[in-house]
């Protein structure tokens, strides 16, 4: 490219100018064609992606008809991708779901809501009481909003007394869950999205930024621009377009992550590159069990077994973890791995790490999540403006309902857990129920929760504002298992058709984002709120009143006293938070702002939770405190956590990993993005990535159609060699959010034995041309 | 990439690239008057886009108007691919200018 700096100056100057003139209204815009008068607009944040953006919403004559960028958001200031710009169109596709359907036969037929919610409520009863509670389940998901989450668990914990209640965020952040409870004994980052501006050293683990979470990309590239001094360095098994734009891309073998972070420490403290000093004042060691299983048997179950250790003995433990070994496991070079882990150490640079699904959807996705705090715990560089490690989350409320709320079946509101019994005594008093109907024990996670179904054991399900059915691994198994009959009873909550309703004895037409008020909770801690800004088409109802509404039928109506059900819901719920370091502020303080960052203790929010000055809890003279971690005196832990081969590896008869993934235009299963028409044409169909070389090998063209198979499924794809990701030499690489093209039916339903989340980043497949 | 980066000015950064962030805004007034100041959406791209085109390749031509392109009034953005996306094709040259007898879409 021959642009010069002299016309950059220049061209920018220029534009900055125009910009100015025009009272920052730019040209090329599409939206100058658009007649914007006479909108009335409201706030909300985007309906999609874990980075919170916020967005203005216009409205004209009960539609919305614009949303822009909010330039008031702290999050995104204005900017937005391009899922976000076309959110006003999203809600309005020709299929919207309206009226409640109840299958008969083959056929689904239209039915009042009233006759659909009684045939509901007598499945839930009937299954009650032949079977007991825990043949009932609910499976929600990262976006419901606060109060549909709380309202569920509220629900089946202490109304109907059953820990069946599981969210789709199971299958994306439950590993950064354990690895922050592990870790630091309280779940979400320590640090914020100020950290993307502040620092200058960032490695990415295993995150395609730039198509998963562009906005936050964005504001790193800004960062870039403005600092020389930046690097942004990108670990990955596929070449992204993150890759591309990072100023190095380090290329690993699937699931020597693991080894790479050992190795990465064994460097740092054979070179006493660590901060004694903090390791001294904040941090314990401990090892837990290895050989930990994967998980693929029906029922299985896991519990650690932490042993403290010594700094001495972790040192033993990293010996193995020579670059030479780890490059021979990783097959990234010798230098690379010292380079790296000089620049985690160097007392010069501030340093991040970022990831996401990588690590999360591991079969040893809670190690990983340790391992990356454990870098950051060597080096000091944690809870420190510009400098910290970040969990990115995929949903736009997997923090704010899921995890918060903790609509697991293990977990309560607030960190809480149902295995502790003083946990149980207080949530059982928020709620006003005897403490002995919430059981103490957790049921099954998502996958089981499925298996449970496909056995017989769960005879009810209700999904509400997800898609298991495109989503969940080895789906096979579990849409045959959802349709084997013998009493099972499967309702689906949407605003579409989707792979699930298809499946579904009772399909519910719901509204959706502005069509209702709520809470969402972003990746930073930043809960936002809406109100409810255009009517659902038909008769589609909020999914909390379709809760609320099974709680009456059920005899557990005296649960939800509410008259403004939202505002006093959440009043109720921030009893959970308040002293917990986890503390929420009054409902009227969301609405007024754009989102505030917890723990909100005196109206001021947290940006950096752990350190003194910004965390309240946090003493005078205490500098950084992991308080919550009360069992290891407020230090954090560093843990031992070996590499362990992946479920299934590559081998003679299936010699590829398939990894799968998100694309920048489609949202999770396309349900919604697949409806705009402007983002289906940008990205139509998934495609099979893979290398060049490997394609000629198999005699396969760019273009041509290839039948990709594993031991549990198949499908015929494109052969893309030269897509916008460029697949590594063994690997191949299918997005999921097509509907016709189901890849999870390849996927294996191996999950990590502490979080339960499944590896959709590696399984054996074989290609063939079709 | 890097080849921009000592020649921008703070000032054209905070017109450009983040708006300010006025005083917090909570009516119905305030957010009209936020959406006046907020930026109109992206138009999608009419030409045919190369998988890897990011800002290098997008303002070879988009930051000084060469081919007769629009010139990006905010070509300090580099990841232009995060909000234009591939639209529908209408043109018969494609980014670099040259006439091209027929044309196929990306996927
Ligand atoms: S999808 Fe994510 S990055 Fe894109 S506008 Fe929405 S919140 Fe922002």
């Amino acid at each position: 490219m021959d642009v010069s700096r002299r016309d950059f100056i220049k061209a920018s100057a220029a534009a900055a100018a125009l910009a100015a003139a025009t009272g920052g209204k730019f040209v090329g815009s599409a939206e100058a064609a658009m007649d914007t008068s006479g909108l009335k607009w409201g706030k909300a944040p985007c309906r999609f992606c874990g980075t919170g953006c916020g967005v203005l919403v216009g409205v004209r004559d009960g539609k919305i008809v614009a949303t822009k960028g909010d330039p008031q958001s702290p999050v995104n200031k204005g900017l937005n991708c391009i899922k976000g710009y076309f959110l006003s169109k999203i809600l309005y596709g020709k299929d919207r779901l309206t009226k409640p359907l109840i299958r008969k036969g083959d056929k689904m037929v239209e039915a009042s809501w009233e006759e659909a919610m009684t045939l509901i409520a007598g499945k839930f009863k009937e299954a009650i009481a032949t079977y007991g509670p825990d043949s009932v389940a609910i499976y929600g998901s990262g976006q419901w909003t606060v109060f549909e989450g709380y309202a569920a668990s509220k629900l089946f914990k202490g109304g109907i007394g059953t820990n069946n209640i599981e969210p789709n965020a199971r299958l994306c952040m439950a590993s950064a869950v354990t690895g922050f409870m592990t870790t630091f004994a309280s779940d979400e980052p320590m640090g914020c999205y100020d950290d993307l501006d502040q620092g200058d050293t960032y490695f990415l683990w295993g995150a395609n930024m730039a198509e998963c979470h562009p906005v936050l990309f964005s504001r790193l590239i800004d960062n870039r621009l403005k600092n020389p001094n930046v690097k942004i360095i990108d670990f990955g098994t596929r070449h992204t377009r993150t890759s591309q734009m990072a100023d190095q891309y380090i290329k690993f073998v699937p699931q020597t992550d693991l080894a790479l972070m050992n190795g990465i420490a064994h460097i740092i403290v054979r070179d006493k590159l660590y901060d004694e000093n903090f390791i001294k004042k904040h941090v314990v060691f401990k090892k837990g069990k290895t050989s930990i299983g994967y998980g693929l048997e029906d029922k299985f179950t896991f519990t650690d077994d932490p042993k403290p250790q010594t700094f001495d003995e972790y040192k033993e433990f990293l010996k193995l973890y020579t670059p030479e070994y780890v490059s021979k496991l990783s097959g990234v070079p010798v230098q690379t791995i010292e380079a790296v882990a000089k620049l985690y150490a160097d007392k010069d640079r501030k340093v991040n790490s970022l990831w996401t699904m990588g690590f999360n959807q591991h079969v040893r996705g809670t190690w990983a999540n340790n391992l990356v705090y454990n870098l950051h715990l060597l080096t000091g560089k944690i809870c420190k403006p510009g400098e910290n490690p970040m969990s990115l989350t995929g949903q736009p409320s997997a923090c704010g309902t899921t995890r918060e709320v903790g609509t697991f079946t293990h977990r309560l509101p607030a960190d809480m857990v149902v295995t502790n019994p003083e946990h149980r005594e207080k949530a059982a008093k928020i709620w006003g129920v005897d403490p002995k109907k919430i059981p103490a024990k957790p049921t099954y996670n998502a996958t089981e929760m499925f298996r449970a179904l496909d056995r017989g054991d769960i005879k009810v399900v209700w999904v509400q504002v997800t898609n298991p059915f495109q989503s969940l691994p080895n789906l096979n198994r579990y849409r045959k298992g959802a349709r084997k009959g013998d009493g099972r009873f499967v309702i689906v909550s949407d605003i579409y058709p989707t792979r699930s309703t298809e499946l579904a004895d009772v399909i519910l037409p719901s509204a959706s984002w502005v069509e209702k008020e709520g809470v969402f909770g972003n990746a930073e801690r930043r809960t936002q709120q809406w109100f409810k800004q255009v009517d659902p088409p038909g008769e589609a109802r909020n999914d909390l009143w379709q809760t609320i509404e099974l709680a009456r039928l059920l005899g557990h109506g005296n649960l939800f006293p509410y008259e403004y059900v939202e505002k006093e819901m959440w009043e109720e719920y921030r009893l959970f938070n308040a002293g917990q370091g986890k503390d929420l502020a009054p409902y009227e303080d969301y609405t007024k702002s754009r989102g505030l960052r917890w723990p909100v203790v005196n109206g001021k929010e947290t940006l950096y939770r752990y350190a003194e000055g910004y965390d309240p809890y946090v003493k005078a003279g205490e500098g950084i405190k992991f308080y919550k971690n009360k069992k290891d005196d407020g230090k954090a832990v560093i843990w031992a956590r070996p590499y362990e081969p992946a479920a299934e590896s590559p081998d003679k008869k299936y010699p590829f990993w398939l990894c799968t993934g998100r694309v920048l235009e489609h949202w999770h299963t396309g349900t919604m993005t697949g409806r705009v028409p402007e983002l289906r044409r940008a990205y139509g169909a998934a495609v099979c990535e893979l290398h060049p070389e490997d394609a000629k090998r198999l005699g396969i063209k760019q273009g041509s159609k290839v039948k990709l198979s594993s031991r549990r499924g198949s499908i015929v794809l494109t052969a893309d060699l030269r897509g916008r990701g460029k697949a590594e030499k063994g690997n191949v690489f299918v997005a999921f959010f097509d509907e016709n093209k189901l890849i999870n039916e390849l996927c294996i339903d191996a999950y990590c034995p502490i979080s339960g989340e499944p590896d959709y980043k590696k399984c054996a497949v074989k290609l063939e041309r079709a | 990439m890097k080849r921009y980066l000592p020649a921008l000015t703070a000032a054209a950064l905070s017109v450009l690239l983040l708006a300010p962030v006025l005083a917090t805004a909570a009516d119905d007034e305030a957010f009209e008057k936020d959406a006046a100041y907020a930026e109109g959406n992206p138009p999608m791209v009419p030409h045919r886009m190369e998988p890897g085109a990011t800002g290098d390749a997008c303002l070879a031509c988009h930051l000084e108007g060469k081919n007769g392109a629009p010139i990006s009034p905010h070509a300090v953005r580099i990841d232009c691919v995060q909000c234009h996306g591939q639209g529908e094709i209408k043109e018969t040259k494609n980014a670099t200018g040259k006439k091209k007898k027929k044309q196929k879409e990306i996927k």
